[in-house]
């Protein structure tokens, strides 16, 4: 374990399935420390009874015993995001206009999770209805991160990358709209995945914005990454998004590093305003990648600067229209911030969502051109640390901007071209946060991007640390 | 926030009457009021895409990620 709040996946599977580890004994682990830890951090909506998670999991030591063959994530303790819909479960999106809100079906992703041998413990909270980036509610309370209580977990999937840091389980699922799986695991010191837009089902997940929604794991590590996306992804033909493509061994070929590897370094954008301290663990990362022999250059997106304009558009129409009915009747039963996002979506012209899908289309062409240039992109995922629960602002380089706009900075753009997007812990500050490095890949090529996460993480330690509070 | 003068503020009696008169969306004053500094943040990154020559892009309705 590494010093790890809990096992790894890898771990974890390959102690239950040789009987070094038993099924109860992890599940007691996790429950343990969401005990502990759950009022003080805010991470559930809705826990699992104990006893029926033991008894699950003691339905699994019994097939392993009796020679009954058992699926990749069996026994393994797995959280979902409170936008899943599942069927024995509440699915609220943090929300007092969902409280109760009841689906009576599972998510696509996660029917396939059960089936895998997952062991689901409960929902955990979201920025309500997964529309900011710090899972601070007003009606559910602020989540807290691990590393420092004061400060914000990210979001909008703070309950998952809570939950993943402190051992509550050992994978858990998110969302991601304008950077909403990288946030809270930047924030956190995890491991999270993006997915190529399409790959995985977005079916029986609350939409915040149906063309910029990615469903993706959160995990400690990057080979827990592949075990979970390897579950996780397929064809739902009853997801319009959903793309038929073939799924790579993930969990076979993650351990494969390329041998050459061209890594790019985006010339616009993602550098130009970045927290020293977070500069200097990003460099330092690319020295590593540089050690690997792998080469580092320069590439240059130019139409960067507007991908600000067109994800506002896309994503503040999209919601506003998703929401509009439950608007017309709940307005006063939605948090102030989230009423302000939803009500301004409302007076966007027809013609600048399109003028966004337009540009969308110029963005992501320059995407396509850099990587026929690099295999991937590096960049710092959050170019801030993460700030306190109370903090509106933050000085970079002298110039002071919103928390808000800092959070989402360098992860928004993926989310318009709906490129892959791996964030792994890089380093922490002086004052003990974690700090994060976001490697972006080709469209459907997330095997790549999880072979150079996992030599990295080969290479380095910053995943395996315990947060002080654990 | 105290609410502004509907008459004192063009963005706001646009959004206003974009809001009732052809969204029929039910809105207060107060919940336009307090919005209205996003609409302003929003509406002035939709701008800075007026420079963008897009003449030879298709906008991308049914989003497919470029391969």
């Amino acid at each position: 374990m590494n010093g790890a709040p809990s096992p790894s996946i890898r771990e974890a599977r390959d102690g239950i399935r040789s009987g070094a580890l038993s099924s109860v004994e992890l599940m007691e682990a996790c429950l343990d420390a969401a005990d502990r830890l759950d009022n003080k951090l805010n991470v559930f909506v809705t826990r699992v009874d104990r006893e029926v998670l033991l008894q699950q999991a003691a339905h699994i030591d019994r097939r392993r015993k009796t020679g009954i063959e058992l699926g990749p994530l069996a026994g393994v303790p797995i959280a979902l995001k409170d936008i899943y819909f599942t069927s024995d479960l509440p699915t609220t999106a943090s929300s007092k206009v969902l409280a109760g809100h009841r689906t009576n079906e599972d998510a696509f992703t996660v029917t396939k999770l059960r089936q895998s041998g997952a062991l689901i413990v409960g929902k955990v909270q979201t920025h309500e209805f997964a529309y900011g980036p710090t899972t601070v509610n007003e009606f559910a309370g602020p989540s807290r991160n691990p590393w420092n209580p004061d400060h914000v977990p990210g979001g909008s999937s703070g309950g998952s990358a809570i939950a993943v840091a402190t051992g509550m389980c050992l994978g858990a699922t998110g969302s991601d709209t304008g950077g909403s799986i990288r946030h809270p695991s930047a924030f956190c010191g995890v491991t999270g995945l993006k997915p190529t837009y399409g790959l995985i089902s977005r079916r029986g997940i609350l939409s915040l914005s149906w063309s910029l929604d990615h469903a993706g794991p959160i995990t400690r590590t990057v080979e827990d990454a592949a075990f979970m996306l390897q579950v996780m992804a397929g064809f739902d033909p009853l997801d319009p998004g959903s793309i038929e493509v073939p799924i790579a061994d993930y969990v076979a070929g993650v351990g494969h590093a390329p041998g050459s590897l061209r890594v790019g370094i985006p010339r616009e954008h993602f550098l130009d305003l970045v927290d020293a301290e977070v500069r200097e663990a990003f460099d330092a990362s690319l020295r590593i990648l540089d050690g690997f022999g792998w080469k580092i250059e320069e590439v240059s997106i130019p139409n960067l600067r507007y991908a600000l304009g067109a994800e506002l558009a896309i994503l503040s129409a999209e919601a506003s229209s998703y929401h509009r009915e439950m608007m017309r009747v709940h307005a006063d039963d939605v948090s102030s911030d989230i009423r302000k996002e939803l009500d301004s979506g409302m007076v966007l012209l027809a013609t600048d969502y399109l003028l966004a899908q337009r540009v969308r289309r110029i963005i992501a062409q320059e995407f396509r051109a850099a990587f026929q240039k690099v295999d991937v992109l590096a960049t710092p995922t959050i170019p801030i640390p993460a700030p306190r629960i109370d903090q509106s602002d933050v000085q970079i380089a002298g110039q002071t901007i919103s928390v808000l706009s800092a959070i989402w900075r360098n992860t928004y753009p993926t989310n318009l071209t709906g490129s892959p997007a791996l964030c792994i812990p890089c380093g922490f500050t002086e004052g003990g946060l974690p700090i994060s490095l976001q490697l972006i890949g080709r469209n459907f090529d997330e095997l790549t991007l999880l072979q150079v996460g996992h030599r990295f993480q080969l290479e380095t330690d910053w995943h395996s640390r315990t947060p002080p509070v654990v | 926030m105290a609410n502004r003068d509907l008459n004192s503020d063009g963005l706001l009696v646009a959004c206003d009457a974009v809001l009732r008169e052809i969204a029929g969306y039910p809105i207060t004053s107060d919940r336009l009021n307090a919005a209205l500094p996003l609409i302003r943040e929003i509406q002035s990154a939709i701008r800075a895409m007026d420079d963008v020559d897009v003449s030879a892009s298709e906008p991308m309705t049914t989003f497919r990620p470029v391969t």
